[in-house]
């Protein structure tokens, strides 16, 4: 006799300009674990909030040149960024702000979380529901997801795809994973036209102009969202030079060129494909 | 130590005369001298004294809070204060390792319904 494992309880919020989805191994902890998803998204917008008057964020960057004293939120969120400067040899820098949005990246994309609070505020949340409830826990902002607690008994099963938004009937491949995280960062959701060019919105800090595009979508697994965004990003910037690179990491990587070849690395196993219904977005 | 400003024993002088009222200033000059070198040699003294006794202090100065470096707008920052949520340290991200930290375990190949997607967006 075999028994089937129960389906986890799944909360899915349009969240600052993005899906929010919230899973739990427990349903009895979904109330709790949908308290803790929206006080932090509430407060990485607050504190990040890139195109947001009152954020902490433009608050410190119109003191610029002078002390100021930060949230501690804000403080970590610095430190990630940073650390992800320093972990990525400036491939992944949090000062192109400026440029992206001279190339174009203004309010019409204001409600997207800042890139590198967003994975922090998944892996935040996370962690802090399953320490309040004990439940597993899966986390999704925009398509970058973590877990914490114990895991479903066949794991999480995770589909890829370019899109974080792709209709759930179509098919692709999928992974299961029973702990950390996956993020993936491309170049074919956030796109706009300008001079005649099709513009994305990940920008390599030594040109301020969008990397050139070597893969259309690279997927990472790391222990922390923060980092499998990193490394995603990285790849992204890096281009040709992203394999080695990747290699040295030892991550777990997906990559997709621009002509659908696919690399894995690191451990990343064949694609499986199978029709996704109903899975949360 | 300052030697103490009693210590010395000038000539006498007639009260009321100017010779008498510089050496009242010279006088009053090396007491307020004298003091404050005293209060600035206690405080040190007090000050290092106190901060080997603390648990969890070193000798060296440090400021409270997670350090923050300058910001690429040149900013300086220090950690703590605006805090409205009173929340922040709950679920703080391990940002000190030096590289990005693989997952303990792989993904692996699944021909299960998914339960998410992990997409660009």
């Amino acid at each position: 006799m075999t028994t089937r494992a129960p389906t986890p309880a799944r909360t899915v919020l349009p969240a600052l300009g993005t899906t929010a989805a919230l899973l739990v191994t427990d349903p009895s902890a979904r109330p709790i674990a949908t308290a803790v998803l929206r006080a932090e998204l509430t407060n990485v917008d607050l504190r990040c909030g890139r195109f947001r008057p009152d954020s902490e964020l433009t608050r410190v960057n119109l003191g610029a040149g002078t002390s100021m004293t930060v949230s501690a939120y804000f403080a970590e969120a610095l430190q990630v960024a940073l650390r992800a400067a320093r972990t990525t040899d400036g491939a992944v820098d949090p000062t192109v702000g400026r440029a992206v949005i001279a190339l174009g990246y203004d309010c019409t994309f204001a409600s997207v979380l800042p890139d590198d609070a967003r994975p922090l505020a998944a892996d935040r949340t996370a962690r802090r529901t399953a320490a309040a409830t004990g439940s597993g826990v899966l986390v999704s902002l925009g398509g970058d997801l973590t877990t914490a607690g114990p895991a479903p008994e066949d794991g999480w099963r995770i589909a890829l795809a370019d899109d974080h938004a792709r209709p759930a009937t179509e098919p692709g491949p999928t992974v299961a994973v029973t702990g950390g995280a996956l993020a993936t960062s491309g170049i074919r959701v956030r796109t706009w036209r300008r001079d005649g060019r099709t513009l994305h919105h990940i920008v390599a800090p030594a040109t301020g102009e969008p990397a050139t595009p070597v893969w259309r979508t690279v997927t990472v697994a790391a222990a922390t969202c923060v980092d499998a965004n990193t490394a995603g990003t990285a790849a992204i910037v890096l281009g040709d030079r992203a394999l080695d690179w990747l290699r040295d990491t030892a991550l777990p990587v997906r990559l997709i060129g621009l002509d659908g070849d696919v690399v894995r690395l690191g451990g990343r196993p064949p694609d499986s494909h199978v029709p996704a219904q109903g899975g949360a977005r | 130590m300052a030697p103490s400003p009693y210590d010395f024993q000038g000539p006498p002088s007639p009260a009321g005369s100017p010779h008498a009222r510089d050496h009242g200033l010279r006088r009053s000059r090396r007491i307020t001298r004298w003091i404050a070198v005293t209060a600035v040699a206690g405080a040190a003294a007090l000050g290092t004294l106190y901060t080997h006794l603390l648990p969890g202090t070193s000798a060296s100065p440090a400021l409270p809070g997670p350090p923050v470096q300058h910001s690429a707008a040149s900013t300086a920052a220090t950690a703590g204060g605006d805090d409205q949520h009173g929340e922040d340290d709950e679920g703080a991200a391990p940002v000190t390792q030096s590289a990005p930290q693989p997952p303990a375990q792989p993904p692996a190949a699944s021909q299960g319904q998914p339960h998410t997607t992990t997409g660009a967006s």
